[in-house]
Order: C-alpha cells, then sequence, then structure tokens
C-alpha cells in the first residue's frame, strides 16, 4: 500500500498489532485443535474399549441370564459410555465454534497485516513485449499439446491397469460341472390338498371342513380346547391358512406388509415375511378403512406362501421364510381396497384383479408363476371392481374357475386362462364369493339375489344364460354362503340373519336371527354349522331342517375372518391373537 | 513475523483438519439404542420436515441482491476493501449459515439431469440459483466468483503469499476443469452420483463434518491457497468453466484502469489469479508466418484430436461405467458368482438378502447403463479432444493489445488490481475533490 513519511509510525504500530492478534489467536487456535486432539484420542481409546466389554456381558449374559452381578455391570457401562459420547459431542461442538471464531479473528488480521506491509511494486524498465508474449504462447501450445498426450496416456494406462466393469455377464461353467439349481418341487395333488387347508375358506373356496373332529366348545377363561393363543403383529382381516404344520397369516399398516408363519403345534411365530413397497404405497389407492392393509387371505401349495395386499403386491416366501419374489401389479382402482384372495392351481397363483368400471379395462385375471413370479397368463375382463375369490371346480369338461364381478358370472379354463362361458347375471358391488354345491354354482348379487347355475362347456351359452333357480330373501353383502348338500345358507351382515333354503330348487327352509354382527363366512363341520360374529363370539348350529343352537362360546376378542381347520384343530384369527381351537389330547 | 505468520496458519490449516476428522469420525459411528429390559418400547424414528421453502427463497434474493452490489461496487465504485467484505458476507451465508448448499457449481447437476431424465423434476430455485450468476456474466463477467461465492471466499481470505503460476503451467492446469466439468455430466446424467458435491472440498468446513478424505482435500486445497491464489477455482471449478467462457462475450468487461493505460506496469503482478494479460508488442514477420503455419496444421488437427479423444473415450467407457453404483453391484456379484473373489461385500450382501431383484435383470439394467456410458464416454472424450484443440488454436492466434488488461475469462472482479492503479487513484482523488467541494 501506497505510504507516507507522515502516516508510517501510525501504520507500522497497526501492522505490529495486526501480527500480535494474528499469533495470538492462532497459539490459541493451535492449543483449542491440541485440547480437541488430547479428547478424541482419549475418547476413542476409551470407549471402544468399554463397547467390546459391553458386548463381551451381552454374550455372557445370554448363557446366564440371571446374572444380576453382570446386568449391574452392564448398565453401568452403559451409562458410563453414553456419557462420556455426549461429552464429547458437547466438547466438540463448543470448542468447534470457538476454533472458528478465533481462525475468522485470526485471518483477518494477517489480512490486515499483509495489507498494511504492501509496498509498490518496482518493475524493472526493459521489458520485451513481444518476446515474452510469444514465447509465453509458444510454451502454453507446448504444454497443452503435452497436457492432451498425458490425459490421452492415463485413458490408455487405465484401461490396462484398472479393472472395467464386466459388461458381458457370461458365466462360464465346466461342462462336466453343472451349476446346482435348486429344484422347485412339483405342485400337491388334489389328495395333498384335501388334507390341508390352502386358500379362503379351504379346498375348493368352499367352507366345508374335511375334518369332524373339530371341538363344539371351548373357554377361553379355562384354557378348554384352547390349545394355544398367539398374538399377531399386525392387523388384518386375512383368515389364516393351513399346511402340515403351519399356520400361515398376513398383517399390515400402512408402511408395512408381513406374512406370518405360525408353528401350529405350539402357535410359536416362527418367522415375519416383510414384502418391500415396490412402485406403489398405500398413499397411491383408495382403502376403506374397514377393509385394512392385509384384507385378503393368502394362499399355499405347500411348497411356497404367496400373499397379497391392497397396493398390488404380490410376494411368495419359502417355508423357511426366505422371499423368493415380489412383483406388482400395476396401481388397483378400487373402491374399498382390493381383497380378493389368492388361489392356487397348478404351478399359478391366480389373481382376480377386478379395478374400476367395467369398460375401463383395468380388470384382469392374472396367474403368476410359482418359482418365478412372472405371468404365465393374463385375461382381460370387462367387469367392474369386486372383492370376491374365485372357486376352481371340477366339471365334466374339465376345470374350470369362476369368477363373480358384476355383470358376470364368468368361467375360465384355469390353464390358461380362456374364457369358458359368462352369464350376465350379476349386479351390485360384491363381495360374497361363489360356491359349488351338487352340480351348481352359487353366486350372489349382495341384497338382491343368489342364483344358481349349472356350468356348461367352452363356448356353450351366453350372456342371457338360464338359471336354475333365483332367490330373493336374506341375501348376505359380504359373507359367502354355504352348502351342505341338501341346504345353502346364508348369513347377513348386521343382526346374523341365517337363511337357508333347499339346494336342490331354492325354496325356502327357515329362517332364524342369531345377533350379533357378522363378516366372517360360515364353516360346515360334519353336521354342524360354525360361526364367528363380529362380536367376538362362535356359535355351533346344527345343520337341518330348522334352527338348533347346539353352544355359544365367547373368544374375548373380535374376528371377522373365516376359520381355517386342520386335524382336529380350528384356527381363528381374532383381532389381537390366532386361536388355535382343539382337543387337548 | 510475516513468515511466522504464514507458518502458523499452515500449521494451523494441516491440525484443522485432522481436528475435524476427529469430530467427523465420530459424527460417522452408528450410537446403538440402549437395550431395555422393561418393555419400553422405542419411539418410531423420526423424520424432521424439510427446511420451509421460504429460506430457499431467501438465498435467491440474497444472491440476487450480493450480485447487484458485488456489480456495483467492481464497475462503479471500484473499491476493493468493499468487494472484499461482500466476500466474506457471501463465506458467512451461503457457507456456514447455509452450508454450502445448494449452490449454482452443484446446481449444474441438477440442472444436467432434469435435461436428461424427464422424471427428475428440478426446483425453480435451484434453475434461478444456477442461471443467475450465468446471465449476470453475460454482461458484466465473473461477479459472482469475486463476490457471492463461498467457495471461493473461503479460498480468497486463506491467500496470504500469493506466488504467480506461469502462464504455461496455468494453460495445461485448466484443462482439468474442463475433465472434471465432463465427468460431472457424465455420471450425472447417467444417475450415478453428483460428483460435485460429492467431493466439494469446503462443504466439510461449512458443516463442521465429513469424511476424513473430503477435510483432507479440502485442507490441502486451503494450504495450497496460501501461495496459489483459489487454486480450486481457477483449475477444477466446473462452474468456472461456464462462466469463464460466458465472461469472454460479455458486454461490460472489468477495467484495470478506469482511464488508458500509462504501461507503468504496477498492477502486472498484482492478480494471483493470473487474469492480467500485458501488451503484446509486434510481432515479426517471421512470427507471424509461423503461427499461421501452426494455424492451419492445428485446424487440420482438430477433427483429428476430437477423433482421437471419442476413441480414448469410448475404450474407458467400461471403467467410467464403474462409478455407477448398479454397475459395481452387477461387477461384483459376477465376480462373485463366477468365484472370481470370494466372499461378499455389504452391498452385493444386501442385494442378495432383499432379493427384489434377480441376477438376471441386475445384469441387464447394468448392461444398460454401460451403453449410456459408451456413448457418453465417447462424447466426453471428443469434448476433451476439443478442449485440447481449442486452446492450441488459441494459443496459435497473436492477439492484439497496447495496454495491460484483464482477461474476462478470469478475472475473478475480485478488484485487488484497482488498487495499484494510478488512474484509479487520480480517478479517488477527483471524486473526493468533487465530494469536498460539493459539501463546502
Amino acid at each position: 500500500m501506497l505510504e507516507n513519511n507522515s502516516t508510517k509510525k501510525r501504520t507500522f504500530q497497526s501492522w505490529q498489532a495486526a501480527i500480535f492478534i494474528t499469533c495470538l489467536t492462532g497459539l490459541f487456535s493451535l492449543f483449542l485443535i491440541g485440547f480437541l486432539s488430547v479428547r478424541y484420542f482419549h475418547y476413542s481409546h476409551t470407549l471402544p474399549g468399554q463397547e467390546r466389554r459391553i458386548e463381551e456381558i451381552k454374550s455372557e449374559l445370554g448363557a446366564a441370564p440371571g446374572n444380576e452381578a453382570l446386568l449391574q455391570e452392564v448398565r453401568e457401562l452403559d451409562i458410563l459410555t453414553r456419557s462420556i459420547r455426549f461429552q464429547w459431542y458437547g466438547v466438540a461442538s463448543r470448542a468447534g465454534y470457538l476454533l472458528l471464531f478465533n481462525l475468522a479473528v485470526m485471518l483477518t488480521a494477517a489480512q490486515w497485516a499483509k495489507k498494511r506491509r504492501e509496498r509498490l511494486p518496482a518493475p524493472s524498465s526493459n521489458k520485451k513485449y513481444d518476446e515474452e508474449y510469444d514465447s509465453a504462447a509458444a510454451m502454453s501450445r507446448r504444454t497443452v499439446a503435452g497436457a492432451g498426450i498425458i490425459l490421452g496416456g492415463l485413458m490408455a494406462a487405465a484401461t490396462f491397469f484398472l479393472n472395467p466393469a464386466v459388461d458381458d455377464y457370461v458365466i462360464e461353467v465346466a461342462e462336466d460341472e453343472p451349476v446346482a439349481k435348486k429344484e422347485f418341487p412339483g405342485p400337491p395333488d388334489r389328495e395333498e390338498i384335501g388334507l390341508n387347508w390352502p386358500r379362503f375358506r379351504g379346498p375348493g373356496g368352499l367352507g366345508v371342513s374335511q375334518f369332524e373332529n373339530i371341538p363344539r366348545e371351548w373357554d377361553v377363561e379355562t384354557g378348554d380346547n384352547i390349545l394355544w393363543k398367539s398374538p399377531v403383529p399386525l392387523d388384518g382381516q386375512g383368515s389364516p391358512i393351513v399346511w402340515d404344520d403351519k399356520v400361515f397369516l398376513t398383517g399390515g399398516t400402512e408402511t408395512e406388509k408381513q406374512v406370518y408363519c405360525y408353528d401350529a403345534l405350539d402357535g410359536e411365530l416362527l418367522w415375519t415375511g416383510d414384502v418391500p413397497e415396490l412402485n406403489v404405497s398405500v398413499s397411491d389407492i383408495e382403502l376403506n378403512i374397514d377393509t385394512g392393509f392385509a384384507p385378503a387371505t393368502p394362499c399355499t401349495d405347500g411348497r411356497q406362501v404367496y400373499a397379497i395386499f391392497p397396493t398390488g403386491d404380490v410376494a411368495a416366501f419359502d417355508f423357511n421364510g426366505d422371499r423368493q419374489w415380489v412383483v406388482n401389479l400395476g396401481v388397483p382402482d378400487n373402491v374399498y381396497g382390493h381383497a380378493s384372495s389368492l388361489v392356487g392351481y397348478g404351478n399359478t397363483v391366480i389373481i382376480q384383479y377386478d379395478n374400476g368400471q367395467a369398460d375401463d379395462d383395468q380388470s384382469w385375471l392374472i396367474a403368476l408363476d410359482c418359482e418365478t413370479g412372472d405371468t404365465v397368463w393374463r385375461t382381460a375382463r370387462d367387469v367392474m371392481n369386486s372383492w370376491t375369490t374365485p372357486i376352481i371346480i371340477e366339471t365334466q369338461y374339465g376345470d374350470q374357475l369362476i369368477t363373480s364381478s358384476e355383470p358376470y358370472l364368468i368361467a375360465y379354463n384355469p390353464q390358461n386362462g380362456e374364457e369358458l362361458w359368462r352369464a350376465d347375471i350379476l349386479s351390485g358391488e360384491i363381495a360374497p364369493s361363489p360356491i359349488y354345491a351338487e352340480g351348481l354354482i352359487l353366486a350372489i348379487s349382495p341384497y338382491v339375489a343368489m342364483i344358481a347355475v349349472e356350468p356348461s362347456g367352452p363356448g356353450e351359452g351366453d350372456d342371457n344364460r338360464e338359471v336354475k333357480w333365483e332367490i330373493d330373501r336374506g341375501i348376505p353383502d359380504i359373507t359367502s354362503p354355504l352348502s351342505d348338500g341338501e341346504r345353502v345358507y346364508m348369513l347377513g351382515t348386521y343382526g346374523g340373519a341365517l337363511s337357508v333354503h333347499y339346494l336342490e330348487d331354492g325354496r325356502p327352509a327357515w329362517q332364524d336371527y342369531i345377533g350379533g354382527d357378522f363378516y366372517a363366512s360360515p364353516s360346515l363341520v360334519g353336521d354342524s354349522i360354525y360361526l364367528f360374529c363380529a362380536e367376538g363370539a362362535g356359535y355351533i348350529l346344527a345343520a337341518g331342517d330348522e334352527y338348533e343352537l347346539l353352544g355359544q362360546y365367547p373368544l374375548g376378542e373380535q374376528v371377522q375372518a373365516s376359520p381355517a381347520f386342520a386335524e382336529g384343530r380350528m384356527y381363528v384369527r381374532g383381532e389381537e391373537h390366532l386361536f388355535c381351537i382343539g382337543y387337548s389330547e | 513475523m510475516r513468515r511466522t505468520g504464514i507458518i502458523l496458519l499452515t500449521a494451523l490449516i494441516i491440525s484443522l483438519f485432522f481436528c475435524f476428522a476427529a469430530g467427523a469420525d465420530t459424527g460417522a459411528l452408528r450410537f446403538p439404542p440402549p437395550d431395555f429390559e422393561s418393555g419400553y418400547e422405542m419411539p418410531a424414528t423420526e423424520t424432521p420436515p424439510s427446511a420451509s421453502d421460504i429460506y430457499e427463497y431467501l438465498a435467491v434474493i440474497v444472491l440476487a441482491a450480493v450480485l447487484g452490489l458485488g456489480t456495483y461496487f467492481v464497475f462503479t465504485k471500484r473499491k476493493r476493501k468493499y468487494i472484499w467484505g461482500l466476500m466474506i458476507f457471501s463465506l458467512a451465508f451461503f457457507g456456514f449459515w447455509r452450508r454450502g448448499c445448494i449452490c449454482p457449481v452443484g446446481a449444474t447437476q441438477n440442472i444436467t439431469l432434469t435435461i436428461f431424465d424427464q422424471g427428475y423434476a428440478v426446483p425453480v430455485v435451484v434453475i434461478i440459483l444456477f442461471l443467475l450468476p450465468l446471465v449476470l456474466s453475460l454482461f458484466w463477467g465473473r461477479i459472482f466468483c469475486g463476490t457471492a461465492c463461498p467457495l471461493g471466499a473461503i479460498q480468497d481470505i486463506v491467500l496470504l503469499k500469493p506466488l504467480s503460476v506461469p502462464y504455461w503451467l496455468e494453460v495445461p492446469l485448466r484443462l482439468l476443469g474442463y475433465v472434471y466439468l465432463g465427468m460431472a455430466v457424465l455420471l450425472a446424467v447417467t444417475g450415478a452420483g453428483f460428483i460435485i458435491c460429492r467431493y466439494d472440498p469446503f462443504v466439510s468446513f461449512f458443516r463442521f463434518s465429513g469424511s476424513l478424505g473430503a477435510l483432507m482435500l479440502g485442507g490441502a486445497f486451503l494450504v495450497v491457497g496460501i501461495f496459489i491464489g483459489r487454486p480450486y477455482c481457477r483449475f477444477l471449478c466446473p462452474y468456472g468453466i461456464l462462466l469463464r467462457h460466458l465472461s469472454r462475450i460479455s458486454k461490460w468487461k472489468v477495467k484495470i484502469s478506469s482511464d488508458e493505460c500509462i504501461q507503468c506496469r504496477l498492477c502486472e503482478d498484482s492478480c494471483p489469479f493470473g487474469a492480467i494479460r500485458q501488451p503484446t508488442g509486434e510481432a515479426s514477420g517471421e512470427e507471424l508466418a509461423r503461427r499461421k503455419k501452426m494455424l492451419a496444421v492445428s485446424i487440420v488437427l482438430l477433427p483429428i484430436i476430437v477423433f482421437a479423444g471419442g476413441l480414448g473415450g469410448a475404450r474407458i467407457s467400461s471403467l467410467l461405467a464403474r462409478a455407477h453404483p448398479d454397475v459395481r453391484l452387477a461387477d461384483r456379484i459376477y465376480r462373485e458368482e463366477s468365484g472370481e473373489v470370494a466372499g461378499t461385500t455389504d452391498q452385493s450382501e444386501a442385494f442378495r438378502s432383499t432379493g427384489d431383484q434377480s441376477i438376471e435383470s441386475l445384469y441387464e439394467l447394468s448392461a444398460e447403463i454401460q451403453a449410456t456410458y459408451h456413448q457418453g464416454s465417447r462424447l466426453l472424450g471428443a469434448f476433451l479432444g476439443l478442449v485440447v484443440a481449442a486452446s492450441l488454436i488459441r494459443h496459435t492466434v497473436r492477439r492484439r493489445s497496447r495496454e495491460y488488461k484483464a482477461d474476462p475469462s478470469d478475472c475473478l472482479a475480485c478488484g485487488r488490481c484497482f488498487e495499484l492503479c494510478p488512474n484509479e487513484r487520480l480517478r479517488r482523488q477527483r471524486i473526493k475533490e468533487e465530494e469536498d467541494l460539493r459539501v463546502g
């Protein structure tokens, strides 16, 4: 800076003071840094040892859980470790800000001193601009060219000395050493399926137990015939399913989707399978609060368990709880939320994925490969969104998959999704699933009608198919019907109106009111009908030509799911627990 | 005494990043929750809401105000102390208060990604932050660098003993900035990440936290910055590249002298950023002839260099593709599957355990990304070839100048050169006298 003699004394003093402040703040900053370093090294040498010791104690506690001395030691160490950590964080934060302030002062003072000590430059007199300019330009050209060559050289060297990413992804396997691929077992046969409860309402989706040795009474207070009761982690309306010694359930919240596997013998929760969110979240869909986050019942084929959630995510888990695949079927457009349950058939899992209105082109029948989750076939459906679960029936024309949604009852070939026939007979928001009894398909239009239709062969019949019979009294809106082979039972949601009609011609047999609200569909065990009301009580009625209540047994919590049956046991999902009702011996 | 100060500062900066490194190290540790035995339910982790948009708009307003004031200080007031004060404010506001984010430098990547990825939406604020300094540079040059950029400011305040970098060295070093810009664009386009932000050398200081590597990088820049003026700005800053080229055509350019240059040469070494160009003198006929010949050769070489660059870029595409996490994961999985490597990494372990994606689909994804890299790397190589060739041509063409000038592409509008110009001093004296007269 330009200075003159008159100010020389003042400027001398100011830069000297600035240097002094620079040194002072610099030394103080060094002190702070030293202090922080010492504390850091103290911390980094003390804490790891303590944390290791905590881990050791935790391991020791695993072997001796009740060791009070160890518990005391781990508590004290835990508190000590945490206090040291937080103390360090506090010190580091305060000292950091102090350091910043010091450095700011130091740099300001240093710049001030520098400015005050600047002198005017004294350039030399002989300057040859042209030579300097030309030589700088020439030199620059050479260095730029050199830099370009170095850049090219580095590129070339990089390809030789660094590993490029693999881009062909060919795994070379010696021919004599084939890769051992885990073989996916074949699907179960009908006999195996018949021994289990693999889907909503059991084999065939009829709600008929193949086991007759199911208790007709129980007592949750005394525990009589309650073999076990296990908590269910997350809510869900889906029903339990059973395969051999495993019971499966689903549960969910706004952010979680889970599949549970319980040990059928003792109710131990063996594993919980998490289903990740793919490209659809709960916020993307319509979902009625009564529908919940896990309304559909899973299905199993003894190899894997398959589950679907209202987001359209379908997942498969093996029986060890390892997730095998998860796919999303696309954003569902369902006013109450997707609730149709899954159905297994051969090596496929079939999903009735009805969305939007009939002419929205959003409804599909989809079959996924059990092993991979890949779509095997996909058939468009001109129906509106529904909540029914399809059934697969054996007919003289072969297996037929029956779906009911407004406005059609449609039969498909379950092997390839080809439509076989349809009947324009349904209306309303259909939740009750169809059943098949004594050669008749019984489908429901909520509050309006139950319609009996005989299946036919491919191409037979049309939209105006003639119905076998139709009744319009006591028609439920949620629960599915039940048949004992002679009669058909329909259970109303509110008040428990049980309407019974003869299967042969649909004429009424009797009707009575049980009381309570019913969301769980009725089940048949031998010559008894099992009903579970939403308030949390089971009713046992005699199947027959007149109303006969055999017993009423509270469960202690609300029930909305249909029960599952196994040899000597019945599994009921309550609001909070999964109950196993069976004989103790 | 002055040497002592510099040594002290150097020691401090070196210690400082080790010190911050310690802090950063502790910050990186996972703090385990206590093991309760009493049935206490751990509260769900809560994500704090994002900062209010008002701060983002405030940043835009402050940036506009700083740029406006900076332009006024550089072009009208022409006083270093005002510019310096504004720079310190920007360091405090954009650096320590805003924690260095989001800044126009890093926004380059957001803008790039939003151009190439329709699914990536960039907030209007980011677009404004990115464009404002660029548009301004079309009129007044690199005002942003001298007054508003916190990255430049932190380097500027440690510059105590500036050493001159020879022009022949400065020119090739600037190529690094083009490489960095090209890489940043390529990686942003392919979704591999924002390297400008990831390797921002000073953001760790602004946030009092960072990895050891980041702190060492920042510390190294600051130590070098004591002697070399703003090394990051001059040799690496990708946004600086954009500003440099736009400033070249700016309507108004920063002038050292407010009047005609008298070639006193006092300003000759005043610029610590090597932006002052000397008068060129008169070239000899022999020199002009040589330059013409070289120019012809350079023009012929241009397409060859660009083509060679493209070839070279394509050759290293597989290497560059490893910057993408999905490609790295596929690579690792492949090597694990083929038995080339033993064991697993956290990433491969996570991939296998989630099962969200099959190995085959991961390979397919990786192959797709690599195809993009193949094209991108080729373009990057060609771009770098073009930069080298253009630089050769530029230094072949002989410009003519009879006075000392601030090169608008390199001038960071810091105002240091004003203080040494006798014409400027006369101007200030005249202004002072006029003011005195008015007051009198």
